[in-house]
């Protein structure tokens, strides 16, 4: 292995580290209002996996802010609650399930981004701590969607989201 | 004459008695730790008996090559253990699926281990491609004992295999999870932070699956509490973030009070790393 560094990460977010981060702060504010939208459109049982995981999405938002302090994102990412509002609010449950299984596929993949550009550790530890249970929303809204094979659950071919796409 | 029988205006009062006796004390004590005297030779502390000589371990760092050496020896633990479960011929009848998931599982760490070894070799780093002993000393042969019998230690075998087999699967699956992100806030790089929980999330994928075989339906998902037990029943998400609190295994044949034995794992730490000294044997 390379020699190792003897000069320790820094802990927390520097100035590259706050662009990134406050762009997934934004993502996951529009989460949180997608899945609100979506709970007024779900069935009794996917309402209450859509209302978890949406005040899970909430605590992300919450988190990233705390770690932000005064940089954090004011507002969600209307780019990209535009872009799903529509799915998110209208269809069977196993559509919904659907809409909202490839949006934790992509924030999984998003995530993994972030972490691979960061160099703070407190900003790694936690975006750690968010794609470990956003993997696990996955695999349990593959099986809401309908989805039998153990490839549609435990695969995941989604594209990250990038701010060019969905400008803050 | 006083209470002490020492004459206050005699020259050996109680004062000068300190005194003088404590003096004494320092002194022999102040010889007899600089002294080389005939009962230490080699200027060493007396003792008695045979001590047998003892070799120290090398230093070692917790750095990348050994996290990543350390995941890789994860990987191995749970394909060891699922290639013994798949062995034991219990997944049949309306199980016979669970064995297909117990395959894909296996063959995910199969293709995990040769990821982190990849990352390893390009690194010009040492692999290390085996399970992790104290791992499987602390945690899995305890919990195979449990489950299977082991009649040289008085232990009977479960008589709920399958049931057992399952939390183990999902012990081990959670532990690899929250060793990737443990591992994450020691990784000195960003991007083998980033391939850690690409993995790491794998794993998740993997813990949850097993959470919904065992509690399966809306019930499952979320947190909930044994009403019997009063400990949390497998959920598949059991909270917003990712814990890296201490995992609770419970297996065996239960006790006449309906009881099982709980094992709790914990992310490997300094003495479990494979550090760049350790080798397979």
């Amino acid at each position: 292995m390379s020699a190792p560094t003897t000069t320790a990460p820094p802990k927390q977010p520097t100035k590259s580290d706050i662009a990134i981060l406050q762009f997934a702060h934004g993502i996951e504010l529009a989460m949180t209002a997608l899945y609100t939208k979506a709970s007024a459109a779900a069935g009794k049982d996917l309402k209450v996996v859509l209302d978890l995981f949406g005040g899970h999405h909430l605590a992300y938002a919450q988190s990233l802010a705390g770690l932000l302090g005064r940089s954090a994102a004011t507002t969600q990412n209307a780019s990209f609650y535009t872009a799903f509002l529509s799915a998110a609010s209208s269809g069977s449950d196993a559509e919904l399930a659907g809409t909202f299984l490839s949006l934790e596929n992509s924030l999984v993949k998003t995530h993994l981004g972030v972490l691979g550009t960061i160099t703070g550790t407190d900003g790694a530890q936690l975006i750690a701590s968010i794609i470990s249970v956003q993997g696990r929303h996955a695999a349990v809204l593959a099986s809401l969607a309908g989805k039998k094979g153990l490839g549609d659950i435990l695969d995941n071919a989604a594209e990250p989201l990038d701010s060019k796409t969905y400008p803050a | 004459m006083n209470a002490n029988n020492f004459e206050m205006n005699s020259s050996v009062n109680r004062r000068r008695f300190f005194l003088t006796g404590g003096f004494a004390i320092a002194t022999t004590t102040l010889l007899a730790a600089c002294g080389k005297g005939a009962q230490s030779p080699k200027g060493e502390y007396p003792r008695i008996g045979e001590v047998p000589p003892t070799t120290g371990l090398p230093n070692g760092e917790p750095n990348d090559e050994v996290l990543l050496r350390t995941a890789t020896s994860l990987e191995f633990n749970a394909i060891d253990t699922y290639k013994k479960v798949l062995a034991l011929g219990l997944f049949t009848g309306s199980s016979a699926g669970t064995a297909a998931v117990v395959n894909r599982f296996k063959a995910d760490h199969e293709a995990h281990a040769k990821a982190l070894s990849g990352i390893i070799t390009e690194a010009k780093g040492e692999t290390f491609e085996c399970a992790n002993e104290q791992i499987n000393k602390l945690y899995i042969n305890p919990a195979l004992d449990l489950i299977l019998g082991n009649s040289d230690a008085g232990i009977e075998p479960s008589d709920t295999p399958l049931e057992d087999v399952m939390a183990l699967a999902l012990g081990l699956e959670t532990l690899a999870a929250s060793t990737y992100q443990f591992y994450v806030s020691m990784l000195s790089q960003p991007k083998l932070r980033a391939a850690a929980m690409g993995i790491g999330e794998q794993e998740s994928r993997h813990a949850a699956v097993l959470a919904q075989a065992i509690n399966p339906g809306v019930a499952g998902i979320g947190p909930s509490t044994n009403k019997d037990t009063g400990k949390p029943n497998p959920a598949a998400v059991p909270g917003a973030f990712g814990s890296l609190g201490t995992i609770a295994v419970t297996v065996g044949k239960r006790s006449e009070a309906g009881t099982k034995t709980t094992l709790n794992m914990e992310t490997p730490s300094l003495n479990s790393m494979a550090f760049e000294y350790a080798k397979c044997s």
